[in-house]
């Protein structure tokens, strides 16, 4: 016999994001998934902005790799609020379900922001919603102008693009316009920031995007 | 890659519709992709065929269905092809922020043996 079925091979991920997705709307509390290939700096920016932001903002961490507990251990001595490591035994993303369990014993409403940094990886992340408010993804001056065209999904699904490390571009040959043109190419409504977590160049108006866009969660109806 | 990933989706949504209907064996799986989704055919249909033995879907067929990029663009009031992933109207320029087809990662129809009666 034949059953005509018609559902989204990504349905049972998407049920498990919206009813995370409920959970940060009742603490109003701006949840960002970020993402970028291994070795862009996700957790470096991380470290950067929680002392940065040290007594204005808790912020929370959700570490995910595929082993270790090494970057958790970072954030914590950055001294963020909350830092909690999941390993995916192999698995190159998070997925909503990964995060469930970890939310609901969360103290939700003691932080300003959560993050949850995802495995480094240009693909897989991009399929699955955790429930976040905005996808980040982080790119590197060092990792070519063709990527935002070689990973389009990642770069659609975003709505942030933070061009990472340009206090390297007087050492390389990289064209930061191009990077540019090509994610506005694949996606014309990127809001993109330029910044260095080292020589913290750009990293104020990464902050201004994240106090207003804290304050529009917090307007937002529960 | 993520093939493996969307091939363990799948295969989750299978086996619960497989029970749901009485399927006892499912030999044929109907898939419709978007071009969006980056999703190589081949490396779907190995990823599955590895997952799915011991399952109700052992040796099913995937048939893969792909859908074309088209997004819309709003100056020009039609619909454009998608080319390259560049999201911008080859006629007018402006941005193409309405896609029409090309995201789609729907699981059709199943058949195979089973079922009531």
């Amino acid at each position: 016999m034949k059953v005509t079925v018609v559902q989204g091979i990504m349905d049972a991920n998407k049920r498990v994001a919206r009813a995370n997705q409920a959970l940060f709307a009742r603490h109003r509390l701006l949840v960002l998934n970020l993402m970028s290939s291994p070795g862009a700096g996700k957790t470096a920016l991380l470290e950067r902005t929680i002392r940065d932001l040290r007594g204005e903002l808790r912020i929370g961490v959700i570490e995910g790799d595929i082993q270790t507990s090494l970057d958790a251990e970072r954030i914590e001595r950055a001294g963020a609020a909350y830092a909690h490591q999941i390993n995916t035994q192999g698995a190159c993303h998070i997925d909503g379900n990964m995060i469930a369990p970890v939310i609901e014993e969360m103290d939700l409403g003691a932080l300003d922001l959560l993050v949850v940094e995802n495995v480094g990886n240009l693909v897989c992340p991009a399929e699955f919603d955790l429930g976040e408010d905005r996808k980040v993804v982080l790119f590197s001056v060092t990792e070519g102008e063709d990527k935002p065209k070689k990973y389009p999904l990642m770069f659609q699904e975003s709505d942030l693009m933070l061009v990472h490390k340009i206090d390297l571009l007087p050492h390389l040959d990289t064209d930061l316009a191009l990077i540019h043109r090509h994610a506005l190419e694949v996606h014309p409504d990127l809001t993109i920031l330029d910044l260095s977590c080292k020589s913290g160049q750009g990293l104020e108006a990464f902050y201004t995007w994240l106090r207003a866009e804290i304050a529009r969660k917090r307007a937002a109806p529960a | 890659m993520h093939e493996a990933a969307i091939a363990d989706e799948l295969l989750q949504i299978i086996e619960a519709q497989a029970w749901e209907h009485g399927l006892t064996r499912v030999e044929r799986v109907a898939l419709r992709v978007g071009a969006m989704r980056m999703i190589v055919p081949e490396l779907l249909k190995a990823a599955f065929e590895v997952m799915a033995v011991d399952t109700v879907a052992a040796g099913a067929a995937l048939e893969i269905e792909s859908v074309p990029l088209v997004a819309r663009c709003g100056p020009c009031a039609r619909e454009v092809a998608v080319v390259d992933h560049v999201f911008l109207c080859p006629t007018c320029g402006s941005a193409l922020r309405e896609i029409v087809s090309g995201k789609e990662l729907d699981l059709m129809q199943l058949s195979g043996e089973g079922g009531p009666g």
